[in-house]
């Protein structure tokens, strides 16, 4: 898809040369098949399903490397390194968790509200400890990545900002998620260098109000259009009306419409979502720098939102054997619009303090090394 | 002697240096070129199990790594470095078509075994070793909602439910269930004719549901129903079995991205939709189980199910059974005609 760069744009061919200062563009290439990742996937599959969910772990880390394994930067593959053992035992800890919850739900509502309350307070830390743990195992030329997250900075922008959006009836909801993503990428270390993102809020609320402008248009279409149909099953019929079959069946014909209408509805809403991360997720990359490096992302919402509903029919149609094209598919499309600007080779980036110790013989703390992403 | 070229990365900084890894007839390993030349026994090193076609590495002790793009020439050095053997089963499986049908097949298989057999009978177990009492606290509660949110008092007078009643404590006390089994009327309102089974052995049957039935016999049908369910612990045994479902299935379509996720719910709502379907099934079993005792044709609960269903409007398309948490009524009397 070599169309995405967009001829004049900045940097591309056709932009005016600033000779040696014009960064090279690097692309990740992704050399990962749907074809040879269906094989690791199924077998890694069954393997969990014989082990009774053990090897799942197991399971996560091969997937994982492949996709990391496939891509390619400046000729240098991305590594994943994590130990299986430590995902086994987050998971073992997160299935216990949800097992006691589904037991206080039924059996003790009242210690399961302050199971809920807990986990609200824990969200946070749950976090720090998922982005940290997927840093700490990725590496690129032999230098790991890592995020140096607070609990206090996550609590504030999951939890205080999320209530505050809440109160001020959605008004500070674009800048909530803009705190996240800038939590998230402005925390991230590759080797001791920082990833920087300096870019205001402002795009941010452009983008969630344009969606929501669209969203209440949606609305606006869908009552006039499910009302209408409504009207002409019979919905709108008088209580008091004779229930003879025929109305009967134009009352199910009606209520089979408004069942389709609504997830017509719901797709739609899923849809804007999804152009909304797309657009956030080009802004974000722009807008941040690594040392002398910057990015560029140019993904099409369009194509993107493409990509997803023709896998969601993919996967339902084939019964799930779809899956392993689909996420290479949606994976390459991705890194195909990314870009790497840098002016200077990619040799002078230095490891962080950690590596330092870790590599004079001290490991450090194994019992928190559990990975709670799900 | 032999060797492979790789790229070089000490672990301190991100520069790359072109090296060429041998493996020494006396078992060392060196690494040279580029201003690197280091010599270390096989012992110490690691080299990262082959997965499909990415590259590996070759892990140093000081943290330093080699990575290969070319693994066919790697892998003669694995061999001579020795990997482990599962790493190179594994790798065997998933580097051939016809391991991976076979892996998809015995998935296949596994799967429908674990939903036909596995899930219900671990939850049964499960279920049934558990003491009654531990369900009993949640009956109350799950009523006092239905009470707000839909149902009004029932409008039977005093002689007519004292009648209900009495049918019903001999149909509770024949049952032999741990717990206590108790009756609850109320108005359906909305609900309309309807009659089901919280845990705790609490039992509701609407006002209009007992319209419906046309003789207490029928009245009885209906309510050793319900007592069916509670006797085979369904509503323990539905919550355990969804938990699992939704497990299995997470496991088997985890780690999508959100949107694609969302078809992961599908095959989840029809597995549980399945189970609910058996649920329904043994309990009219053991409603034509007491019926028979009781010298009673198994006819009369055929008549509440066709009444019921001429009530929801004609029969249903075949393709609707699936999505439903109650089997067809057809095939629910087909079967009953059987006892």
């Amino acid at each position: 898809m070599s169309s995405i760069d967009l001829p004049g744009g900045d940097g591309g061919p056709l932009a005016p040369s600033f000779s040696s200062a014009t960064p090279r563009r690097l692309r990740i290439e992704f050399s990962g098949t749907g074809g040879e990742y269906f094989r690791i996937w199924i077998v890694n599959i069954l393997l969990s399903i014989l082990t009774l969910g053990i090897y799942s772990a197991w399971a996560k880390v091969r997937n994982k490397q492949y996709f990391y394994g496939s891509s390619s930067l400046d000729g240098a593959s991305f590594e994943y390194s994590a130990n299986p053992v430590s995902i086994l035992k987050g998971r073992l800890l997160v299935v216990g968790v949800l097992v006691l919850y589904q037991l206080f739900a039924t059996f003790a509502p009242v210690l399961s509200a302050a199971m809920a309350l807990g986990f609200v307070l824990l969200l946070p830390w749950i976090v720090v400890q998922a982005l940290s743990f997927n840093a700490r195992y990725s590496s690129h030329r032999g230098l790991r990545f890592h995020f140096d997250g607070r609990y206090g900075e996550a609590f504030s922008c999951y939890i205080l900002w999320t209530v505050l959006a809440v109160i001020s009836g959605g008004l500070a909801y674009p800048y909530a998620v803009y705190l996240r993503k800038r939590f998230i990428l402005g925390k991230s270390r590759y080797g001791s260098t920082r990833f920087q993102f300096g870019a205001p809020a402002g795009y941010f609320y452009a983008v969630y109000s344009l969606a929501v402008v669209a969203l209440l248009g949606l609305i606006v279409v869908s009552v006039i259009i499910g009302g209408g149909i409504a009207a002409a099953g019979g919905m709108l019929l008088g209580p008091g009306s004779d229930p003879d079959p025929s109305d009967q069946r134009n009352m199910q014909l009606a209520m089979l419409f408004v069942v389709v209408w609504y997830l017509l509805f719901f797709v739609v809403l899923i849809g804007l979502s999804s152009v909304v991360q797309t657009v956030l997720t080009n802004y974000i990359w722009r807008h941040a720098t690594l040392g002398d490096l910057r990015f560029d992302m140019q993904m099409s919402p369009v194509r993107v939102l493409w990509i997803q509903l023709t896998n969601i029919v993919l996967i339902v149609v084939s019964a799930g054997l779809f899956i392993p094209w689909a996420r290479v598919r949606i994976v390459r499309y991705r890194l195909t619009c990314f870009r790497v600007l840098a002016a200077e080779p990619l040799d002078s980036f230095a490891a962080g303090e950690r590596e330092r110790i870790s590599a004079t013989g001290e490991e450090f703390g194994e019992a928190l090394d559990l990975d709670l992403g799900l | 002697m032999i060797g492979v070229d790789a790229d070089y990365y000490d672990g301190r900084s991100a520069a790359r240096r072109i090296v060429r890894v041998e493996v020494l007839d006396n078992g060392e390993v060196s690494i040279h070129g580029d201003g690197v030349s280091r010599r270390l026994d096989s012992s110490e090193l690691r080299i990262s199990p082959r997965l499909g076609n990415t590259p590996r590495y070759l892990y140093l002790p000081d943290g330093a790594r080699c990575e290969f793009a070319d693994n066919d020439a790697l892998d003669e050095v694995a061999a001579r470095l020795g990997g482990r053997a599962a790493n190179r089963l594994v790798h065997f499986l998933e580097s051939r078509y016809a391991t991976a049908v076979a892996a998809l097949l015995l998935t296949v298989a596994a799967v429908f075994a674990a939903i036909e057999y596995g899930i219900p009978v671990l939850s049964r177990q499960v279920a049934l070793s558990l003491s009654q009492e531990v369900e009993a606290s949640l009956g109350r509660e799950g009523l006092d909602a239905l009470d707000r949110g839909v149902f009004g008092p029932s409008a039977l007078g005093s002689a007519a439910q004292k009648r209900i009643r009495l049918l019903f404590d001999s149909l509770a006390e024949d049952a032999q269930t741990d717990v206590n089994v108790r009756l609850e009327l109320r108005s359906g309102k909305r609900l309309g004719a309807n009659a089901f089974a919280l845990p705790s052995g609490l039992i509701v049957i609407t006002d209009e549901m007992i319209a419906l039935t046309a003789s207490d016999e029928e009245l009885m049908a209906v309510m050793a129903h319900e007592i069916g369910h509670v006797k085979h612990r369904h509503i323990l045994r539905q919550i355990l079995q969804n938990s699992l479902t939704a497990l299995l299935v997470a496991g088997l379509f985890g780690d999508l991205s959100s949107i694609a996720g969302l078809s992961a719910t599908l095959p989840t709502f029809l597995v549980q939709q399945k189970y609910s379907r058996r649920f329904e099934r043994e309990a009219d079993a053991y409603a034509a189980d007491v019926l028979g005792s009781r010298g009673l044709a198994v006819q009369h609960l055929v008549n509440v199910l066709e009444r019921l269903a001429k009530e929801d409007g004609g029969p249903e398309p075949d393709l609707l059974t699936y999505l439903s948490s109650h089997p067809a009524t057809r095939e629910r009397i087909e079967a009953l005609r059987q006892y």
